[in-house]
């Protein structure tokens, strides 16, 4: 053994301490040399050195040895028995190969399942299952698509769930022009300013009014679920035509946003209830005119409703049909249940979001540059929902704050006819027994409502 | 961004070992490595990023400054060059602790000094900044500062290479939580990345510490937050059982979120190359406080040591000194925490524990048997845990007395509830198991199993598969990006 070679030193280091071997390796310069090095194995866990490398610092040795080295540090022979594509014989190349390759198939895997049954339509027509759970906005914006320009409607209803209920047909008979309630569930500004853009910008379609129903869930912070673009929701994000129109889509967030949406706990569980429950029905949502759980112009059909849920509720008609909000409000009341706000998170935020403020005044600013004519209502909740969100949550700050700007967005924009506050349900004459939930108004209240709203689209 | 985000997991980490492993000169290597984790750091904001740069190219210059000051300055008089050597040193600890001090506690200082005139008649309203703490301040100011010390200590070299130092303060698996790294254990392994292939087995080994890491932060951490909250967040005080299960649970809450990030740190490391030293090493089950601090966030306990303890006098004079010394440690440690006066509390309530020990150790040479040791240590650190995650002062004392049972206990039917397997509002919620149940298991985890670094780590294919998908599937479970506890140091 020549003396610089330190073999029998390392040898004995290498079973000292954690990690001691390959540090130990590195400070004798074994390490280094070792990959210049050809090793194989000769069995009993015994490495032979064959072969050294030139340019190797012990190139000029020219003996042959053999040496023992725990193999996951030596780098596999090249000799005998290796063969080009063979999987590496050290354990610890191999155990990298696998995690690697299994974890880039895994990510493939998850991806391709989400793409597949494409729950939400997030990936439009995929022409694989396309199994699209409901979504209005897709709905209706096909819907609008697919008519005739002539049959385009001249008003539009734009707002949340919380206009589901007003009939568009009542409100053609007192106006005579051609009205469709495009409500959209849980919209918010940048649903309006998307809307409003498609219609303009992709139908060419000049809509003469529009009636925007707003609430302080229209400007709502972006919540701790919030995804890549904090402004966007997955219900617009999952509709191209209208989410193209976003100001602040653009190609690379809104497509990592539903690459990463194929990972959320949300998107998988709906994809795996669709393939696995029987109940599921496993075709595209119905066009409009074929909906059975919207009316032909654009309202819900008035039922109870079994298979749709409308966050931020906790009480709603059971199976016939029979409802009192009032005692389900106050009896959450008296129990005391303040945890039960939780479930009305859409009230319960601190300060209305400037950018959704400013994604609206860009709403009204294409509309005043277009001449469309907007009437905002400021939507009512029920009274007792009102009485515990004013003891419990900024609720009632927030919404004078909405009260403030819509003033000052009549004061700006010559468009905007007025704003009927009918947060307060004496304002129109609301019943607290005619809502569907405690933020829905029912049947007998979007009549009332309809009938102040219908007033001030007189002609100027 | 962080390490258990999708971003992190789908696209900036594969991208990163790509990039280190396809390249070959080292200092492209290093170069590639430092920009790549400053755009892990500007994903939370890029002008602290500008922030690190300045501050890392501020400790270059100044390193440099005291090399040549030491070494070309050699024909001056030593006090000389001495003095101009400390001159330099004192440039960079001003700067950084400026820097420390301006964002994380001039609010603090501020406010603080208001109340304090206000209990003297003087009513002068504080002037605070609108401003955000920038993440990991704490942590890469002081390993920035530990190079400038360094250096003028003679205990390393000055690098004449930017890229390195860049590459040192700013390496992504360590920056904003630790381990707090000095630049003599870098250097060495920055030297002999030379020519040197990928080492499988250090990276074999950080694929299992990743996923160990992983699995401790989302599954068991995280799960565990709603219960803490239930005790810490609630806006009613809270009785006797709540806030004991709320005092433990956080403190598993802060054992698994903090020894899983620094799993996690060590196997990216790891999975680069790089072996960091090891910060967490089972805590909770020291015998004693002396003996948790060496196990506890290891990294800044040392650094605390070498830079603040030692620089005092250490244990090396009288027993009053060393009290004092490691009241003022603590003290500091605990400001370094966050800067709150909570935060000060536990700090101080752990420089006296230590002085007690201390004390004790040479008092008597009782020693009581480990099991007995173990427990009370364990006690007195969960004490300590709700001062660290009280909103207050008022709101800890709230805390302990609900602990001691002041504010009553719950009824009858919440014990039996408990007690019984069934009480959804509090206990349900870990995991969908019997809290009690998901507890007592968590005790045997943490007080029975090897930590990370001893625990076997076996190369066989069968690992390799299974590791890459529990990621995923802990991906899979992410509802909201929920940062490290310590991140927010």
């Amino acid at each position: 053994m020549p003396p610089d070679w330190p073999i029998e030193s390392c040898r004995k280091r290498v079973y000292r301490g954690l990690h001691g071997f390959p540090l130990a390796l590195w400070e004798s310069g074994i390490h280094r040399h070792a990959t210049r090095m050809v090793i194989e194995k000769t069995g009993g866990g015994r490495q032979r050195l064959i072969e050294n490398k030139k340019g190797s610092p012990f190139s000029d040795l020219s003996y042959v040895s053999t040496i023992t080295l725990p193999s996951p540090y030596i780098r596999p022979g090249t000799r005998g028995s290796a063969r080009a594509g063979a999987i590496p014989r050290c354990p610890a190349r191999r155990f990298l190969l696998i995690s690697g390759s299994v974890y880039l198939a895994g990510l493939a895997v998850v991806v391709a399942f989400s793409v597949f049954v494409n729950c939400w339509g997030s990936f439009g027509k995929t022409g694989f299952l396309d199994i699209r759970q409901y979504n209005d906005r897709m709905v209706k914006v096909d819907y609008l698509d697919r008519l005739s320009p002539s049959l385009r409607p001249e008003i539009l209803l734009l707002g949340s769930s919380n206009l589901m209920g007003i009939r568009a047909r009542d409100l053609q008979r007192r106006t005579g022009k051609r009205v469709f309630n495009a409500y959209m569930s849980g919209a918010m500004a940048e649903d309006h300013l998307c809307m409003i853009r498609h219609l303009l910008l992709d139908l060419h379609h000049h809509p003469e009014a529009l009636i925007v129903g707003l609430e302080t869930w229209t400007f709502h912070p972006p919540g701790d679920r919030a995804g890549i673009i904090p402004s966007l929701r997955r219900p617009l994000a999952n509709v191209p035509q209208l989410v193209r129109h976003h100001p602040d889509c653009w190609f690379v967030p809104l497509y990592w946003s539903k690459l990463v949406e194929c990972f959320s706990p949300d998107q998988l569980a709906a994809s795996w209830r669709v393939l696995t429950d029987p109940n599921v029905v496993r075709q595209p949502w119905a066009p409009l005119e074929k909906s059975t759980v919207l009316q032909p112009d654009g309202a819900l059909v008035p039922k109870p409703n079994t298979d749709i849920s409308f966050a931020g509720t906790m009480h709603r008609l059971d199976e016939h049909g029979e409802f009192d909000v009032t005692a389900a409000i106050q009896e959450t009341i008296d129990q005391g249940k303040t945890d039960k706000l939780k479930q009305f998170p859409q009230f319960d935020f601190d300060g209305l979001w400037q950018h959704r403020i400013e994604l609206f005044e860009q709403f009204l600013s294409t509309c005043e540059s277009n001449d469309v004519r907007v009437v905002l209502v400021v939507n009512p909740i029920h009274p007792a929902l009102m009485t515990l969100l004013d003891s419990k949550t900024p609720h009632l700050k927030n919404q004078r704050q909405l009260l403030q700007l819509t003033r000052r967005w009549e004061k700006k924009y010559s468009v905007v006819v007025g704003t009927f506050d009918a947060s307060d349900i004496s304002s129109f004459g609301g019943d607290p027994d005619g809502f569907f939930d405690e933020t829905h108004c029912g049947t007998r209240n979007s009549k009332r409502l309809l009938a102040h709203i219908a007033g001030m689209l007189r002609p100027s | 961004m962080i390490f258990p985000s999708h971003v992190f997991l789908i696209a900036f980490l594969p991208a990163v070992l790509v990039g280190w492993y396809l390249l070959r000169p080292v200092r492209l290597r290093l170069l590639f490595l430092a920009s790549a984790s400053y755009v892990f750091y500007a994903g939370w904001d890029y002008r602290f990023a500008a922030l690190m740069f300045g501050s890392t190219l501020l400790d270059y210059y100044c390193g440099w400054k005291i090399h040549c000051t030491k070494t070309i300055g050699k024909t001056d008089p030593p006090d000389h060059s001495a003095r101009r050597a400390r001159r330099w040193l004192a440039l960079s600890v001003i700067a950084n602790l400026s820097t420390l001090g301006f964002f994380k506690y001039f609010n603090f200082f501020a406010t603080s000094l208001a109340d304090l005139l206000s209990t003297v008649g003087l009513h002068v309203s504080p002037v605070t900044l609108d401003i955000v703490l920038p993440i990991g301040i704490s942590f890469y100011t002081f390993q920035s500062m530990s190079y400038t010390i360094d250096v003028y200590r003679g205990n390393c070299r000055a690098t004449s290479d930017v890229v390195r130092l860049f590459a040192y303060v700013s390496l992504f698996p360590q920056l904003v939580a630790g381990p707090i790294v000095r630049y003599t254990e870098m250097e060495s392994q920055f030297d002999k990345l030379e020519g040197r292939p990928p080492v499988a087995n250090f990276a074999a080994d950080g694929v299992w510490l990743f996923t160990m890491g992983m699995v401790k932060k989302v599954w068991i951490a995280d799960t565990l937050a709603p219960l803490v909250g239930l005790a810490f967040d609630r806006g009613s005080p809270v009785q006797l059982a709540t806030a004991w299960v709320g005092a433990i649970a956080y403190a598993f809450q802060l054992y698994f979120d903090f020894s899983g990030y620094s799993d996690m740190a060590r196997g990216l490391g790891l999975m680069l190359g790089f072996e960091f030293p090891i910060n967490f090493n089972s805590p909770y089950k020291s015998a004693n406080i002396s003996e948790f601090w060496n196990r506890w966030h290891i990294t800044l306990s040392n650094w605390l040591r070498d830079y603040l303890y030692i620089p005092l006098g250490g244990s090396r004079t009288t027993r009053l000194k060393t009290m004092r010394n490691l009241t003022i440690t603590m003290f500091l440690g605990g400001l370094w925490h966050g800067a709150a006066w909570h935060y000060v509390a536990w700090g101080l309530f752990h420089g006296a524990l230590l002085s007690a020990h201390a004390l004790w150790k040479q008092a008597t040479t009782l020693r009581l048997p480990r099991p007995i040791c173990v427990g009370a240590t364990f006690l007195m650190v969960v004490l300590g845990w709700v001062l660290f995650r009280s909103h207050s002062l008022g709101h800890a004392v709230t805390m302990y007395s609900a602990m001691i049972g002041l504010n009553g206990l719950e009824p009858l039917t919440y014990y039996s509830h408990t007690l019984g397997a069934h009480l959804p509002e509090l206990y349900g919620r870990v995991g969908g198991m019997n809290g009690v149940v998901a507890l007592l298991a968590l005790v045997g985890c943490v007080f029975v199993l090897p930590n990370s670094q001893d625990a076997p780590k076996p190369r066989h294919p069968l690992f390799a598969a299974a590791l890459p998908l529990v990621v995923i599937a802990t991906m899979t479970t992410f509802v909201t990006e929920s940062p490290f506890l310590y991140y927010q140091f």
